[in-house]
């Protein structure tokens, strides 16, 4: 019986230990920030960035080897330039995660562009190609 | 002289057999993924692997608990022999997931909530491991690593879930999730045939295991 009560007492222990972890975490770690919530923090220091791509906004210069675009969650949108140079699947509308921190003039300088991908898979179909990369090199232009 | 007869003499080879078979329909005959290419391959092994983890350290969990109340050497050798193939499987995944997360995020590694969490699960259950190897009584050793291998658990729904609890780069579930899987009916199908063979490699791992530490226990009787 007592052996009973213990393995209750574990289980309760480890219930209160989830509940912890996750208030805690949920409180005190965020692991990206919006631009909305960047732009009212005015905060300079590096940070953690997330938006989607707007369409359009993507453009290369070839002279400074740098990447400017703009991100939005959909209320505010920051512009970005980056010097790093993101994978093939950087594309119009497409979700980043930024590195990097708020500069001069309200342009977030990301050193790093991590694109995520959706939970959403489809079959390519018989001659069909992956969707080539947008931006290739940060040495020549945009197609 | 062999229980079970041949079945159970080439069990081995049948699973290997299978585990070869899914293998090869997912990296070579499925079509791939439209948005990403051939990487999206990786997932029928990063998916079983790391649902493998999970369902290994949900039977140490019951293991210890049920070594708690009844006692049985037979439920700490399958603790044991489930928290070494977890952490096998577990590595597998983020080994996987790593080369998946280069070639799409663009980063073998970064601490988002899933990556973090899966770390931690993975170190709790070497520590697991761990704490076996350093005591020798076979009593305390059992009764110690069942209070851990129930604690260690509280981690594993925080893994899985923090997906959708927190902001991260991993991506949402795709199948373990509220509503329709979000995946075309041929992957699906290739991806639920890789989590069967994976889950069945696991069994006869887990067997294999518990059998060989009953033979060590009886030959240190000896």
């Amino acid at each position: 019986m007592s052996r009973r009560v213990s393995a209750l007492g574990l289980l309760l222990v480890g219930a209160a230990l989830v509940v912890l972890v996750g208030v805690g975490l949920s409180s005190a770690v965020v692991y990206y920030r919006t631009p909305s919530e960047l732009l009212a923090s005015r905060d300079s220091t590096p940070t953690r960035l997330y938006g989607l791509v707007v369409p359009g906004s993507v453009h290369v210069d070839a002279a400074t080897h740098r990447l400017s675009f703009r991100i939005t969650d959909g209320t505010t949108s920051i512009g970005v330039v980056s010097t790093a140079l993101p994978t093939a699947l950087f594309r119009d509308g497409v979700g980043v995660v930024l590195a990097g921190s708020m500069g001069p003039g309200d342009v977030f300088a990301a050193d790093e562009v991590l694109v995520k991908h959706s939970e959403v898979y489809e079959a390519i179909q018989p001659g069909q190609t992956v969707p080539p990369a947008v931006v290739t090199s940060l040495g020549g232009g945009t197609p | 002289m062999i229980r079970g007869g041949w079945f159970r003499a080439h069990s081995g080879m049948m699973v290997a057999g299978a585990v070869a078979v899914v293998l090869v329909t997912g990296l070579m005959l499925v079509p791939a993924d439209a948005s990403q290419g051939d990487v999206q391959r990786l997932m029928y092994v990063h998916v079983p692997a790391a649902w493998v983890g999970y369902l290994a350290f949900l039977v140490v969990f019951l293991a210890s608990v049920g070594y708690l109340w009844r006692r049985t050497a037979r439920l700490d050798h399958l603790a044991a022999a489930c928290a070494e193939v977890g952490v096998l499987f577990t590595a597998v995944a983020i080994a996987s997931g790593s080369i998946w997360g280069k070639a799409t995020w663009g980063k073998w590694w970064d601490w988002d909530p899933r990556l973090t969490t899966t770390a931690i699960m993975l170190l709790a259950y070497a520590a697991y491991l761990l704490l076996r190897q350093s005591i020798a009584d076979r009593r305390r050793r059992a009764r110690l690593a069942a209070v851990f291998g129930v604690l260690a658990f509280v981690n594993v729904p925080v893994v899985h879930f923090s997906v959708l609890w927190w902001r991260s780069l991993h991506q949402p579930p795709t199948i373990l999730r509220p509503g329709d899987p979000t995946i075309d009916h041929l992957l699906l199908a290739q991806l639920i045939a890789s989590v069967a063979v994976f889950s069945l490699a696991f069994v006869w791992l887990v067997r294999e295991r518990v059998r060989l530490e009953r033979i060590r226990e009886a030959v240190a009787d000896v």
